[in-house]
């Protein structure tokens, strides 16, 4: 027997057989579901609303057969939400001359080509107007969760092309959707601007990677092009503009935050951070500027967090006590289904706070455990939350109406890891520059998710400085804002290669006082042994 | 009065700013420093790479305990001296070349000196050249560690131990390999004599093969 299956919203239609697994009809469909862990039903990042015979429920497509006809529609994503107010420059709109944008529907597309996820923002090109904006995950994830192992595939894994191939198509499709959603078509696109990390931007022009995966980790080419973007194989027949990178691990994205927040033209002590993989970050003093990459990890974005999810609905983005009792907040409201990354940070800030974690970050053992299942008491206090998994680890229950959701001592772990590797790299270029936390006026947090992220919570980690609280400002996907602002405007596109070659990139592998700091910060605050330290 | 079993917890727990205070405690109350580096400090270390290795600590762990072991070693050296430490040869140890992360190689380094190795620490981006010379100058060698972080580096780690294993010298000394993408199975496969996960049975190893 077979069941009639619908991918919405793409309305892709496919067949199969009774007990088929939702992840497998997806590949058979040609549609893309990501799935991090490879179908084992730990990351649950493949989650999914499967409709059958008017009921929808939540489930995990790798693990869940097909027993009907039904359809499958993707989580709600919140990669798309729109900057902040007043946190994007204005310029002229002055796009690259030698464009025609005389067609009556002529647009411009910028790209934010990240190693997580695609964004692809559609301007008017005779008012700089967005008029359109598409996301979805980068396909290559299937090769790699990381720059590095996607390099190592593109080495090693006999199909160096095949990266490529997989980018420029991802490309393409994400365009057409995109200009769909407004009626236009590649004809209309009269310029295209690509913003992404340096991996990345090697592996869409096919740049050998030896060197970039090796010490000293440099670049094949980091200056600014102008192509030909049907020579590359994109589907529309215009220029295409890249920005220039920095080094082997700060490219053209993080450039495009700095030319989106006009940080060359800072006169104060000034720190960007884009929180994600990558971690990257910049600092000036008002007169030098100096960057650095730090491995961050996938902590923040859901990856390797046993309840961890990205920030779409069901996923817990906010975590507070009211009262003595634990609040959050979920994306589209409903039931819990797993935490994202503000989620993990608040939750492990107020734990931290409470003394439930100690400032080495185990669960305190002098807290009181229940026993095996857990026990659920809205009353009791958050320590009585902490049991025992099966596997012996020590857990915190976070809820147990619905499914059950708790952090696990490892999660914790993975979160120390992640922030320390942030919070070393501020101390390092901060060290470099000769400035203490207390200098820095403003603190610019970019990122998909830096929109949600609580500055109080990210202290009290201990990822930011507690200094810098009062000047943290979110100014939202910062890159994207930047491919945008180098389509409106030439001059800022030209004037991208100077900033990039103005902006010094340390090395934190090479810095001695690295370990120090990155060990350091794997603690949890502790303001009464914040002197001795 | 601190105890052997005090500074041991404070180094499971990574207690860094109380360990100067209890380890001279405990040497003034008459506590032997051998006694205090081995059942003190390096059995600590030891719970926490079994622990690590049973997946119930993780690297933020062993990396402040570490710290805590490091600082509580610098306290006791004084004290030490002429006590017998470090006759159990030399260690060279490196991260390879095309690889410039240290931590863990740090880490690994600092296990080998406490577990009484004189280390030889040629730092980061080693070459098999400088490896070799390393050796050649070096009459006690007894243990190649090499450290990698990077999958993309694994190759010249491979390339690294087929030079050493050519070396007609190759008899008097033994090759150890880690780092986060390495295992067992491609220690064995590149021709390296020993792997572990950890820094703390990295020590335990190095010892068995120096004995």
């Amino acid at each position: 027997m077979k069941h009639r299956i619908v991918f919405l919203p793409g309305n892709v239609e496919t067949a199969v057989p009774h007990g088929t697994l939702v992840s497998d009809a997806a590949k058979q469909a040609g549609v893309w579901i990501d799935s991090p862990c490879g179908g084992n039903g730990t990351c649950k990042k493949c989650a999914v609303l499967l409709t059958c015979s008017g009921r929808t429920e939540r489930v995990l497509a790798c693990q869940t057969r097909i027993e009907a006809d039904c359809s499958v529609s993707p989580l709600q994503t919140e990669i798309l939400r729109p900057l902040e107010e007043g946190s994007a420059r204005t310029v002229p709109l002055a796009p690259y001359p030698a464009a025609d944008y005389s067609r009556e529907l002529a647009c411009m597309a910028a790209f934010d080509l990240g190693t997580t996820t695609i964004v692809c923002y559609l301007l008017d090109a005779k008012s700089g107007e967005q008029i359109a904006v598409g996301g979805m995950q980068n396909p290559q994830s299937a090769y790699g969760a990381d720059v590095i192992a996607r390099a190592n595939y593109a080495l090693t894994g006999g199909q160096p092309k095949a990266l490529q191939a997989c980018i420029i198509e991802a490309l393409n499709s994400l365009l057409l959707q995109t200009l769909g959603t407004c009626n236009r078509e590649p004809g209309d696109v009269s310029l295209i601007t690509l913003v992404g990390n340096t991996v990345m931007h090697h592996l869409l022009l096919g740049y050998p990677l030896e060197q970039l995966v090796r010490s000293p980790y440099a670049p094949y080419r980091v200056e600014r092009q102008v192509l030909p973007a049907a020579q590359l194989g994109l589907c529309a027949d215009c220029a295409l503009l890249l920005a220039p990178l920095v080094g082997g691990f700060v490219g053209a994205d993080t450039i495009a935050c700095l030319s989106a927040t006009a940080f060359d033209a800072k006169t104060e002590p000034t720190l960007l951070i884009d929180i994600g993989t990558n971690g990257e970050m910049a600092l000036t003093n008002g007169t030098r500027m100096v960057c650095c990459s730090t491995a961050a990890g996938p902590a923040f974005e859901g990856a390797n967090i046993s309840c961890g999810m990205r920030a779409v609905s069901g996923a817990i983005d906010r975590v507070w006590l009211e009262q003595n009792r634990l609040r959050y907040s979920v994306i589209g409201g409903g039931e819990p289904f797993g935490l994202c990354g503000s989620g993990l940070i608040d939750l492990c800030a107020l734990l931290s706070n409470l003394n439930v974690i100690d400032e080495s970050g185990r669960f305190n053992p002098e807290e009181n455990i229940s026993g095996e299942s857990g026990r659920f008491d809205e009353d009791a206090p958050l320590g009585n939350r902490i049991f025992t998994l099966e596997n012996g680890m020590k857990a915190f229950l976070i809820s147990d109406s619905g499914q059950r959701l708790a952090l696990t001592q490892k999660d914790v772990r993975e979160l120390q890891l992640g922030k320390a590797a942030i919070r070393a790299g501020i101390e390092v270029l901060l060290q470099t520059l000769s400035l203490s936390a207390e200098q820095v006026r403003e603190t610019l947090l970019a990122g998909a998710f830096g929109n949600h992220l609580s500055p109080q919570s990210l202290c009290d980690i201990g990822l930011l400085p507690r200094a810098l609280l009062h000047g943290v400002r979110s100014i939202g996907n910062a890159a994207g804002e930047g491919a945008k602002l180098y389509a409106k405007n030439f001059e800022l596109f030209e004037a991208s290669e100077a900033l990039a070659r103005n902006t010094d990139f340390i090395e934190l592998a090479l810095s001695h006082s690295f370990t120090d700091y990155y060990v350091d910060a794997m603690a949890f605050p502790r303001e009464e042994l914040r002197e001795e330290l | 009065m601190a105890s052997i079993q005090d500074i041991s917890a404070a180094i499971e727990t990574g207690k860094v700013k109380i360990i100067q205070e209890l380890v001279l405690e405990s040497v003034k109350d008459g506590f032997d420093p051998m006694e205090i580096l081995n059942s003190g400090m390096i059995r600590a270390m030891e719970n926490i790479g079994e622990r690590f290795s049973r997946g119930e600590a993780f690297v933020p762990e062993m990396l402040i305990s570490a710290r805590t072991m490091k600082k509580g070693v610098e306290t006791l050296k004084p004290y030490l001296a002429g006590s017998g430490a470090n006759t159990l040869g030399q260690v060279v140890i490196g991260t390879v070349s095309g690889d410039i992360h240290d931590i863990g190689k740090n880490l690994v380094a600092m296990m080998l000196e406490s577990a009484g190795f004189e280390v030889i620490d040629l730092g980061i981006d080693v070459s098999a050249e400088r490896f070799i010379q390393s050796i050649s100058e070096n009459e006690s060698v007894r243990i190649v560690a090499l450290s990698t972080l990077l999958t993309t580096t694994m190759p010249a780690m491979r390339r690294i131990v087929e030079e050493l294993n050519q070396l007609e010298t190759r008899g008097r000394f033994r090759v150890m390999v880690g780092g986060a993408p390495i295992t067992e199975e491609f220690a064995r496969s590149i021709g390296a004599d020993g792997y572990t996960a950890d820094a703390a049975s990295a020590a335990s190893m190095a010892k068995s093969f120096a004995v």
